[in-house]
Order: structure tokens, then sequence, then C-alpha cells
């Protein structure tokens, strides 16, 4: 219907209404006039990027904003850094607490801390993790359940609003793997080197099932064997078709597991733990992957010289920890790196301050979160840089993203802008009664009242869309816009959906996003604050 | 292991108290740089005490070249450019060799869940970090046998280090030692001292018998299991046994691949053993603990089995009532290839007086006391070729010692380990300077750190400043310098020696 209008219109077009065609769509972006570091060590002084439905159209200096996108220009008045734009950071480890979907009865013949059938569901995504991670300017992740010793299938998605539907690029990537799985009570294992036997062992039934299966697919004349559930699982990792991630411990443990998989075929990537530095001619003798996370030491209590209660071993370690990175990378070790055991996701970026302080290249450190673990995940071809036909994931920076705290204003997940920055002062009193249509495409429009209330720092209110009234979880006023947010489990889906407006007078025009797509909004004033209020 | 389970048990009840043992050792053994290994060594003017037949030589000098000895005796040619000690006065004896050692593993010492854990390896988890390794050095000890505890009737497959402070586990391990695994019998696999929600078979001295005698039909009948699958050709499409790792260690031991060291008390059940091991047509190749070898000696020494024993441990349980100082020496009477074991970290630095006292007790012969803790464990290990004694040919195990090697008052002053001195008592003493040093250099750049960033955070801050921040349980409060890996899974087997 909606398409005949625009063929009926584009007919009779005048130019009185080309203006109106010029508007921009939804979907199509121009980030403009700005800084951009499409790969680690390529940098563009100043240019353009566009995005148009999700995708990255163009790059460049000399690149035109095309006619239907909407401009992004951020003004910066003197003294102010200037605007970067990277492309969006990968999370290579990012771990899933398992929750009560676990099974704890296991049927006789499985072991409870053997999963290597598990996977992640639509139900299982970690909406705050998620969150918390794209808030550090992370747009990517690989994902898996932390518990046991054999844990299952991993899972790429990217890190956007909405559900696990929205945002998967790979249903299955890696089998996830630690040694510090324990049974409860008396059960089997109870120490680690029992959880080494059972690693061992279902390492080898594994092997076992493929071969006596095989052998009796092509002669069913013998008994039968007898089938192990879940082991199948471990077929591509066990032909290095895709990689075993193994959580380490600690130094020992590190030791212990290249001491495990000894089989050059199974392609190996070691979670590292921070003290590789100590016994790195180990790991420098056979270089394996290593997914690395940057928790470094505080430093240790020494201010009192009466109670120095503090060990060199400490002390040393407390100096040393920083190295690491720089240390494993001349060692040849490739490196990617990992917010896993920091408390929030964002104190990566003090560590890796430290880290380049002390001899890591700001290149390589920046490949350890782009386009190194892209390339491990097989998504060299999508993401990691900032280049035509990639996803457009982007992180907005003021200033460096390598600083103890970098001032990210914005990060963009599959074309859809997430604004972080702090809050300009409120510009406008947007109090009142508003009606507004939302665009929603294909669907046609919708009518919408929108009522807010109390001052502009403090405001609250709700959205009535065809009788059903939803309270705001959030709004703010910045500037001359209104940011707000609605829980959208009221219009059955998940996540949430966000509403930006820019309020010229008693107009209003805007967008929204959601779990169901973009809309378009736009409206006007019909009543005062003061004004009784009909929902 | 398992000793005090009840008390384990009355501390549980009562609340579980912590203090902090704080107190850190400086040296670790990541940043402990492998000794040298000269070429050539000459010990002078020594009284040497060789394990051998040849007895203890009064003033005589001993040489390494490259890692080995190479000759012994009085007027021997010094080797151009040897480095000469000068060890006039001292004695020189062979390295300790603690043939019951849980001193350097980590993450559990006890797999105490099933009866039999055959397919658990201590070889996965040789805690190279251990302060003990460098404190056992300084007591002269240069092998350990690190076993698995006593929990189950068959235990785990147990691991032989030579004490190579500062190398990683793969490089501690003894390439020549054969393969070994821990049985146990009596009070612990039987569950008398700890208590299970669900206890487990067996309760009796005689279900362990029998478990054991159970596991030994089934690895015969695994092992026949791959003995049966055809071979090349016929082989093709044809189903293979499914691997059991547990079986596969247990049919090792019958196809005399792997000795048994079994964990054992009384008379009893160590005859009953023997003869389970008979009937299968194998050898116990010792008994550890044995407090009742005296009344069996005889039936050991036929069988060929060793017996390795506390010198004046017992009565800590009931079935180590009937231990006696004389255990030893009555063994090694009658022909039993006796030692003397720590199953101790901390005993195991005073091995030397665990030896003397056997010549207390029983009028050993000093030098055969002195056997008891080296030629003799070696022998019971299977690595008597190679290290034990000092002779020709014997990898350069070698402990210089101030005086009598069984007077309390001599004490070790280097320790050589495949000719390399990993401890020197000059050389420890110089070294704490050194870390002095060090840790004032750290000290002021934490403090300059603080100043460059107007740091404050350590006033408020109540986190550990250390991941290693120790805390241990109260009865453990004496063991210091242990990483608190060492000590935070396992407070089980810790205080649960023998």
């Amino acid at each position: 219907m909606r398409s005949i209008c625009i063929f009926f219109l584009l007919g009779l077009l005048s130019p009185a209404l080309a203006g109106e065609l010029r508007q921009p769509v939804p979907g199509v972006h121009a980030l403009v006039d700005v800084r951009i570091v499409t790969a680690p060590g390529q940098v563009i002084e100043s240019g353009t990027v566009v995005i148009r439905d999700g995708i990255i159209e163009a790059v460049g200096a000399n690149v035109q904003p095309p006619v239907d996108a909407r401009i992004h220009r951020f003004e910066r008045s003197e003294g102010q850094d200037p605007i970067t734009i990277f492309p969006g950071l990968i999370e290579p480890y990012l771990l899933l607490e398992s929750g009560e979907n676990d099974d704890t009865d296991s049927p006789a013949g499985r072991h409870q801390l053997i999963q290597p059938d598990r996977r992640i569901r639509a139900r299982d995504w970690p909406e705050d993790q998620v969150s918390a991670l794209r808030r550090a300017g992370f747009t990517t992740a690989l994902m898996a359940t932390d518990s046991g010793i054999m844990r299952g299938h991993g899972l790429v998605a990217n890190l956007g609003e909405g559900s696990l539907n929205r945002n998967l690029l790979e249903p299955s990537f890696g089998q996830f793997f630690s040694l510090a799985g324990r049974a409860e009570g008396r059960q089997f294992p109870g120490s680690l080197m029992g959880a080494v036997a059972l690693f061992r062992q279902n390492l080898d039934d594994a092997r076992w099932q493929a071969a006596a299966r095989a052998a009796w697919a092509s002669n069913p004349a013998q008994p039968r064997p007898e089938w192990l559930e879940g082991l199948d699982d471990l077929a591509p990792v066990l032909a290095g078709r895709t990689p075993m991630i193994f959580e380490s411990s600690d130094l020992l443990d590190t030791l212990r597991i290249l001491e495990l998989i000894s089989d050059d075929q199974i392609a190996l990537t070691v979670v590292g733990h921070g003290e590789e530095y100590k016994r790195l001619a180990a790991l420098e003798q056979r270089p394996v992957r290593h997914i690395l996370p940057l928790a470094f030491p505080e430093p240790p209590d020494v201010k009192d010289e009466d109670d120095r209660n503090v060990s060199l071993e400490a002390l040393r370690h407390w100096h040393r920890a920083p190295e690491n990175p720089g240390l494993m990378a001349e060692a040849g070790i490739p490196l990617m790196l990992t917010t896993h055991g920091l408390g929030q996701p964002g104190e990566i970026f003090k560590h890796l301050v430290q880290a380049i302080d002390r001899g890591w290249s700001p290149d390589q450190a920046l490949a350890a979160l782009t386009t190194d673990p892209a390339a491990w995940l097989g998504l060299s071809d999508r993401a990691g840089r900032i280049r035509p036909g990639y996803m457009a994931n982007l992180v907005v920076v003021e200033g460096e993203l390598f600083s103890d705290s970098p001032s990210i204003n914005e990060v963009w997940v599959d074309g859809r802008r997430h604004v972080l920055a702090a809050l300009q002062p409120p510009g406008v009193d947007p109090a009142g009664t508003w009606a507004l249509t939302l665009g929603l495409g294909g669907m046609g429009d919708v009518e919408a009242t929108l009522v807010l209330t109390g001052p502009p720092t403090n405001m609250e209110g709700f959205l009535t869309v065809m009788g059903n009234e939803t309270p705001l979880n959030e709004v703010r006023v910045s500037g001359e816009r209104i940011v707000a947010s609605i829980d959208a489990s009221r219009f059955g889906g998940s996540g949430s959906i966000s509403i930006r407006l820019d309020i010229d007078g008693e107009r209003a025009r805007g967008n929204g996003s959601g779990p169901f797509g973009e809309f378009t909004i736009r409206g006007r004033r019909t009543g005062g604050p003061d004004d009784e209020v009909s929902p | 292991m398992i000793r005090h389970s009840f008390f384990v048990g009355a501390m549980m009840a009562t609340g579980l108290a912590f203090a902090d043992a704080s107190w850190v050792p400086d040296i670790e053994a990541w940043n402990s740089p492998q000794p040298a290994r000269p070429d050539s060594v000459i010990f002078r003017n020594a009284t040497i005490w060789t394990g051998t037949d040849e007895g203890v030589i009064e003033n005589a000098d001993l040489v390494i070249r490259q890692g080995r000895i190479s000759a012994l005796g009085t007027d021997l040619n010094v080797p151009r450019g040897a480095l000469e000690i000068d060890a006039s006065g001292m004695h020189l004896t062979p390295g300790i060799i603690d043939a019951h050692s849980h001193a350097a593993i980590i993450g559990g010492v006890n797999e105490a869940s099933r009866i039999s854990t055959a397919d658990v390896r201590i070889r996965d988890v040789i805690d190279s970090e251990s302060i003990n390794i460098y404190r056992q050095l300084a007591g002269g000890v240069t092998t350990i046998n690190l076993l698995h505890g006593s929990a189950n009737a068959i235990g785990g497959q147990m691991s032989v280090i030579k004490m190579r402070w500062g190398a990683s586990p793969a490089e501690l391990v003894f390439d020549a030692a054969p393969e070994g695994i821990k049985f146990a019998l009596g009070e612990n696999p039987k569950q008398s001292n700890w208590r299970a929600e669900q206890p487990r078979y067996p309760q009796t001295r005689h279900g362990v018998e029998q478990v054991i005698r159970e596991k030994f039909q089934q690895a015969e009948d695994y092992r026949r299991a791959f003995d049966d699958m055809p071979r090349g050709r016929a082989a093709r499409d044809r189903v293979p046994p499914r691997p059991n790792h547990e079986l596969q260690a247990i049919a090792e031991i019958l196809a005399g691949g792997r000795d048994i060291h079994s964990h054992a008390y009384r008379a009893d059940e160590m005859l009953a053993l023997m003869r389970v091991a008979e009937q299968f047509g194998f050898v116990i190749k010792t008994f550890q603990h044995v407090l009742e070898g005296y009344k069996i000696a005889p039936q050991m020494a036929a069988h060929g089995a060793g017996g390795s024993t506390f010198i004046d441990w017992w009565a800590f349980k009931y079935e180590a009532i009937d231990g006696i100082g004389y255990n030893p020496a009555l063994m090694h009477q009658a022909g039993v290839l006796t030692g003397l074991h720590s199953d101790n970290p901390e005993l195991a630095r005073r091995m030397n007086l665990e030896a003397a006292k056997a010549v207390r007790y029983g009028q050993v012969d000093p030098h055969d006391a002195l056997k008891m803790i080296t030629a003799w464990p070696a022998d019971q290990l299977g690595i008597g070729e190679r290290t034990g004694r000092l002779a020709t040919g014997m990898d350069a195990d070698v402990v210089l010692w101030t005086g009598h090697p069984l007077s309390v008052q001599s004490r070790v002053e280097q320790t050589w380990v495949d000719g390399r001195r990993y401890f020197d008592r000059d050389a420890d003493q110089r070294m704490r300077e050194r870390l002095a040093a060090e840790r004032a250099e750290l000290i002021a750049l934490v403090l300059a750190d603080d100043d460059n960033n107007g740091n404050d955070n350590n006033q408020d801050s109540p986190e550990p400043t250390s991941p290693e921040r120790r805390r241990v349980h109260s009865f453990a409060a004496h063991l210091t310098g242990y990483r608190a890996s060492e000590l935070d899974h396992d407070e089980y087997c810790i205080f649960h020696d023998h």
C-alpha cells in the first residue's frame, strides 16, 4: 500500500515535494567530519562514515553523505577533544552464569560436569552483561556457559538491544573447557587430579565413540557399541574444525593444559590468568593462542613503615603484571583480550594504558580487541574494521580510547546508535501532553500520546499506544532532546524500546528503535503541564 | 592420610576459626634460575658415606663429571679446571630419598570419591612452585615420591620427582622412575574416621580385600578384550573396546609395568593383600607405614615386599596402636628392604634424625641407618641404579654435612642434584641481602606510584592487596610460607597425614 503511494508520489514529483523526499529515512546515517580509525594503525584524520540498514556503506575522507542520510555532526568547541570513530570492540570470552536450566540429575553414564552438547539458548540471553559490555565499547562477543569441565558450545552474537534472535551471528563456535569443575559432596571428582582424569577419559571416549560408530556403520554384523550422550559434539574440536577454548586458573594450570592437549590437530586457545610472564619460556616453545584477562593487582599497601605486611611475592607481581601482555606478544604468543575477571568491563582501559606504558604496542592492543578476535571468530569479512560492507559496529570516542577512563559518547551496533555521553543541561521544558504519530514503515502509522510530568531534570511519564498505557522506564532531557525508554515486554517483545525526540517549541520530531525495528516519530504538544491529563 | 577427621568435625561444629599465616618466603620457584652444572667438581678430604659395600671412607675425595659421579676414593687425579670444594672435617652422603611424600601436590592429595581412582595421576598436579622443595633441599632431600592419599583402596598413580627447585613440573619428573600406584588398606579406605552422607562400600577390612580382588579380575577381562582384538586387515570395521583409564592402570600392574605401594598398618590385612598379589602373579613393591611389619617380617621378605615406615609415630589411631620403635630394625634383620619416610613436609626436612633413631632403637649400624633414607628407599622406588648411593656412574645427588649426618648438631651445607648445587647455605645467606634490596626498590616504586597518581586508595581499600593473601585454618597457623592455592582447596588433606 505504502510503496504504491510512494510510486504515485514519484510520478507526480514536483519541486515543492522534492525537499520533502530528501528527509532522512530510518536506518541511514552519516557520521561526518570525524577522525576514523578504520583498523589498527589505519587512520583517516577527517572523514565520513555512511551507514545504511546496519551496514557500513562508505568510509573515507571525501565521501559525500547520501541525501537520505541523517547527518551526525559532532560540534567541537575550543579546547574540546576531537571525536574519533573506532571499530566496535570484540569480547572473545563472555561467560554466562549457568542458571537453574542445568540438569542436576544426570542419567546413568552421564556426568553432570561433562556437557559438550550444551548450547546457549534465546532464554539465556544475558541482557545485563550485554549492556554493560556495550557501554564499554564492545559490540560483538563470543559467549559460553561458566560451569562444568566440558562446558559446551559457544555462540557469537552482536551486543545490540533486543534478544538473541536479533543479534545472533554464529550459533556454534568452539567448545569450552575448564579443570576447575568439581562434583558436589563426595562425588567424583573432588580434586584437581580427579578433574583431569575425568576430562582425559571423556576426550578418549569421544575419540573411541567416533571410531566405534564408524566401524559399526560399515559393518553392522557385530555388537553395537554403547552410545555416550553428548560426546559426539566433541568431534569438530577433535578434528580441529573449531577451537578448544580452555580456561586456565593459574600458571601451573596453563602448563598442565599444554601437556594435556599435545595433539597438534586440536586448535587450542587458552584463557589466561596474568601470570604468564613467570614461565614464559614454556609458552614460547609452543605459542598457543591466548585470550588474556587484564586484571592487574592494586598496589600493595606500604604506606605505614612500621606495618609493611606485604610479601615480596606480591610486590613483584604488582610490578611485573602490566608487562605481561607486551612480553607475551614479544614471545610470539597470539593474543586477544577479554574483560573476563574485571569488576566492570570498562576497567580494561586503565589496564590497557598500563600495559602500553610498559612496552605493548598500541596497535597490537587495538588489534587484540578488534581484528584479531574477528579473524579468530571467522568474521574478518564483517567485523573488527570500519570498511564498506562490514557491520556498522562503531565506538564514538571523545579523545583517546586508550585512556584511564575514555569518554565513549556513542556505541553503534548494527547501525543502531546507543548514546552514552554525559547529558547536556536541559534546554527545553517538554512537560505536558504530546500527540505523536509513529511511522512504522510497512505497517503504516500509529497514533500515540506521550504525557510528561515533573521538572526537566527529573521527569517521569507514560506513553499510550492503541489504548495501552506504558510507563517510561527512564526519561531524560538533554539540551533540546528527550531520550526515553520503555519496557518492550508491554508489546510482546524483549529488551527495551528507546525513543529520541528533538523539541522545537511545540513541535517534536525524532525516532525510536526496539525489538521490532526502527520507527519515526513526529507530533506536537496538545496540552500544557497543568492541564487535566486524560490518558 | 586422614587422621584428625573427628577433630575436623569438631572444628566444623564449633565454626571455622581462621588465622592469617602471613609470613611468606621471598624466593619463588619461577624466578629461581637453574644452577650451573660445572663440567667437573671435586670434594676434597671428606668422610664419604657411600651407601654401598664400600662403607664409610675417611679422608676421601669425590669427583663429579657432567652431572654423574665419576670417581671416589683417595689420591684421585683432579680433573683440569675442576671446581674444588674443601670438605675437610665434613661428611658427604647420598641425597636423601623420601619414598612417601605429598609435599608438592596442588589441588588435593586425595581423590576421595570412589573406592578405586586408579585413573587419577599425581603427574597432572605436581606443584613445582611449592616452597617445600627448597626447604627439603636444605634438609638434604634430593628425590621424593609424590603419592596419592589413602582414602581409597586403589588410589592414584604416583610420581617420583627430583628436587630441581625452579624447574617446571615436567622437568621435575625423575625419568628413570618406574610407574607406581598407591593402594590403601584399613581404616582410611573403609571410612572409619570420616563420615559421608552415603557410606561407601566397603566398610570392613575384608570388604577392601574383596574390592581389590574384583578390580584385578575386571582388569584381566579388560586386558583380554584388547588382546582379543584382531590385528591387521581383520581389525578393519571392528568396534574396538572402549578405553577405561582406571582398568588400564590396574592392568599395567598385572603386566608388571606398575608397582604397588600400599598404605597399611595391620599385619592381617598386609598378609591378605600379599595373597591376592600372589594369586594374580605379581609382587607388592612396598607397604607404607607398615607399623606391624615386625610381626610379619619373614613373610614380607619371602614375598619380596619392602617396608617404608615411621620410626616413632604411632598410636594416632586405633590401627596404629601396635607400632614400636624397633620396627625398622626388626624388618631389616628379617631381610626386608626397609626405609624410613616422612609422609609430612615438615618431618621431611630432618630425615637424618629419623635415621639416627633407628640406631637408638635396635642398634642398627649407622651406615645401614643412613641407607634407610637413601639407598634402600631408592631401591624401593626402582631408582637405585641412578641415585641413593655414592658410586661411579650414579647421578651426582650429593649432600655435604657439617658433621656426622646422624647427629642433631650437624646441618646441611650444600645439596647437589644432577651435579648442580641447588642449595648452598652461604649462597642462601647472600641471597637474603639481594632480596632485601629488591624489596626496598619495589616499595619505593609503590610509593612513587602513589605520589604520582595522588593515590589514596590504600587507606580506604580493605581488599587484599595480593591474590596470595593467606587465610589458613587455625590449626594450620604453624604452616608458614605456603601459597593460598596450596592450602585453600584441601584443608581436608593438609591436616590428615597418614
